[in-house]
């Protein structure tokens, strides 16, 4: 082959190794990445797998302070906020992705451990947020509402 | 001479013929460099790909009917973002959404800034028929009183995620060709006719009403925020009024913060202008397009859905951190193969979905002393659609590093099999106890044909070791003989003892290729 036709050749490689490549991204909700903040930082070992549900709620409260923006967190289940650390993760988190007239952001959580000692059947677990929804949370109309969160977490192994 | 005469022409033809190579592969370089995929008949049954559809947009001049002037000093150019189009099939049409971006530019500030919408979403519909393409720009305003999707927060606005399925509110479809303008009135995502004709409509059909004059106010709004507070600088928001009213109609946008953890940005919007956008009143609607599909970040979306294509490019989602450098390669070979197929079909779903994370590591021994081990498997939901899964496949050194290649790339399609089989919580719960008899009665055959192409080995070979794995299943148990391939002539068999021998030999690298230093056939 001549050199000249081999030269011809290298753009079809490099078109070819482009789209091999070539992928777009696609990151995903800004609320979403909060609740992969909160998923990310919980030491998930030191849950007790006994317990086949906890709920909690998460406060991202925004305040004023003479210009500053003062982010204060809070989650209010002792069992969970104990093993949580990611407190200065959600205080550096850029909320500009959030507008609201609201005091702050309300978070609701579900954590499902599926396989789990206590884990009973009667029921489908994956029901209890949207029907107990109601009964655990109060209703905070000061708060924007982002929503109920599950983080399910599956003990089992499989080989 | 003749000789001379010919070497030197044919010089000139073989350096033609590379030039005409090198232009052309330059050309579909350019093209194949835009990030969004081009569909084609032969992917989507598409009439038109979205390519020619873009070429007719500019061709036509299009852009030119998609800009707004405020006051004389403030423009707004509504850009389409053809990356992020979508389809709905509708019968005998093709409806293509592509979003739009609004670009402002001021007197005072000639650099174009993307501004933010509040109460609108606006989409460039192309409806597509084998007659005819008919370009429309559709806006859609919010009822904030009503809609649900007055609360949805502003990213949604900006990724032109919002769901569509209750909205409530105003659509404006005006053909850019004629510029006719029709209104229509959504109420939880159904279409309805003004309330004073007392009559309702369903979505699929409508009535050849004559639709009640109205009219569109589009407000702008500029913030005075710091600079440091550049990007929300400016808003639109959009509001239905029946009359042509005064700018007490325009809605402002709602409050907000902003803090990047040192600098907080409280809004403060000031009134920059409207304009009234006039339906002809004259015009008898035409059934509206369908309302806009779910994007890839709305937990309402459903790949699967019939008629709904998603733009399905997502980062890469497969993490390989194993240490040992045979067993990393060979999950390499695993996972990045130019094999076709069910698992590689598999493969690739689970590596291109941006839910989905899955990581292999190797560790000396698994707790329960097997190959391969899938465990610390965890979703997160949002209102009980997934949004993420994550899973760790864990391989076994001590087993592994003394098999053939062959035998552990089964043990990595088996561990991913496993990890397939829970991607969703729906489908954890219809897999959960049967992944061994699922693989055993519908996997056994995909497995064997990707490791005999993968490395070369007879299919006979390829088909034992794919049955080690399920050996606790009742088809194993069960069966007299284990069935190998099968077509409309034959069917192949094998005694459970002869198949367990050869991947015996493959376990303990008497066949195959070792794990390191591989010549890959």
């Amino acid at each position: 082959m001549q050199s000249t036709t081999k030269i011809a050749f290298i753009p079809l490689f490099f078109f070819l190794s482009i789209n091999v490549f070539a992928q777009e991204n696609s990151l995903p909700s800004s609320e979403q990445k909060i609740a992969q903040i909160i998923e990310a930082n919980i030491d998930w070992k030191k849950l007790k797998d006994s317990t086949a549900i906890y709920t909690f709620c998460l406060k991202i409260d925004f305040k004023n302070k003479k210009g500053k923006m003062d982010i204060v967190t809070k989650i209010n289940n002792p069992e969970v906020s104990s093993i949580f650390k990611g407190d200065d993760q959600l205080k550096k988190y850029n909320y500009s992705g959030f507008i609201t007239s609201k005091k702050g952001l309300l978070f609701r959580f579900y954590i499902i451990i599926t396989d789990s000692k206590s884990e009973k059947q009667s029921v489908n677990i994956y029901e209890i947020p949207e029907a107990t929804k109601y009964l655990l949370f109060k209703n905070e109309n000061n708060y924007q509402d982002m929503g109920i969160w599950t983080f399910q977490r599956d003990n089992k192994v499989y080989h | 001479m003749f000789k001379a005469y010919f070497s030197f022409y044919g010089r000139l033809y073989s350096k033609c013929y590379t030039i005409i190579l090198v232009i052309s592969f330059t050309i579909l370089v350019i093209i194949s460099c835009k990030k969004y995929q081009n569909y084609t008949s032969t992917d989507t049954g598409s009439l038109k790909n979205i390519h020619d559809l873009e070429k007719v947009f500019n061709d036509e001049n299009f852009q030119k009917s998609l800009i707004n002037n405020y006051m004389d000093s403030i423009h707004i150019v509504w850009k389409p973002n053809w990356e992020k189009f979508r389809i709905i099939n509708s019968n005998t049409t093709e409806y293509f959404y592509v979003p739009l971006n609004g670009l402002l530019t001021t007197n005072k500030h000639p650099k174009a800034k993307q501004i933010t919408t509040f109460n609108t979403e606006k989409y460039l519909i192309i409806s597509v028929t084998k007659k005819d393409t008919t370009f429309n720009l559709a806006t859609y305003s919010v009822n904030l009183e009503k809609s649900i999707i007055g609360d949805v927060i502003e990213s949604k606005y900006k990724d032109h995620s919002i769901p569509f399925n209750f909205f409530s509110g105003v659509v404006t479809i005006q053909n850019l060709k004629t510029g006719n303008s029709s209104f229509y009135t959504y109420v939880d995502g159904s279409l309805s006719v003004e309330q004073d004709s007392k009559k309702l409509l369903s979505t699929g059909k409508i009535s050849t009403t004559r639709e009640v004059c109205r009219y569109y106010l589009e407000c702008i709004w500029i913030n005075n925020f710091p600079t440091y507070c550049g990007n929300f600088s400016y808003g639109v928001t959009q509001t239905p009024v029946n009359n042509v009213n005064t700018v007490e109609e325009c809605y402002q946008p709602p409050g907000g913060y902003w803090s990047d953890g040192v600098n907080s940005c409280v809004p403060d919007w000031t009134f920059g202008g409207s304009q009234i956008i006039r339906g002809d009143c004259s015009y008898t609607p035409n059934e509206p397009p369908p309302l806009p599909p779910p994007s890839s970040s709305d937990p309402n979306n459903n790949p699967d859905d019939n008629g709904v294509i998603i733009n399905p490019t997502d980062p890469y989602k497969f993490e390989n951190l194993v240490v040992d450098t045979c067993l990393k390669n060979t999950v390499n070979e695993v996972l990045s193969n130019n094999i076709k197929g069910k698992i590689s079909e598999i493969i690739k779903k689970l590596d291109r979905n941006v839910n989905i994370t899955i990581t292999f590591y190797d560790v000396e021994n698994t707790v329960d002393n097997r190959p391969g081990a899938t465990g610390n498997t965890h979703w997160l939901m949002q209102a009980g659609v997934v949004k993420s899964f994550t899973t760790d496949i864990t391989l076994s050194k001590s087993h592994l590093l003394e098999s053939s290649k062959e035998y552990a790339a089964a043990v990595i399609m088996h561990e991913i099999l496993h990890a397939y089989f829970r991607q969703s919580t729906a489908q954890k719960e219809k897999f959960d106890g049967l992944d061994h008899e699922t693989m055993a009665e519908n996997y056994i055959t995909p497995m064997a044909e990707f490791l005999s192409e993968l490395y070369g080995i007879k299919l006979y070979d390829a088909y034992a070791i794919a049955w080690e794995g399920v050996q606790d299943t009742k088809a194993y148990k069960e069966a007299d003989q284990l069935q190998l391939w099968s077509d409309k002539e034959s069917v192949a068999h094998t005694s459970k003892s002869d198949a367990s021998f050869v991947s015996t030999q493959y376990l303990t690298k008497i066949k195959g290729l070792p794990l390191c230093n591989p010549q890959l056939k």
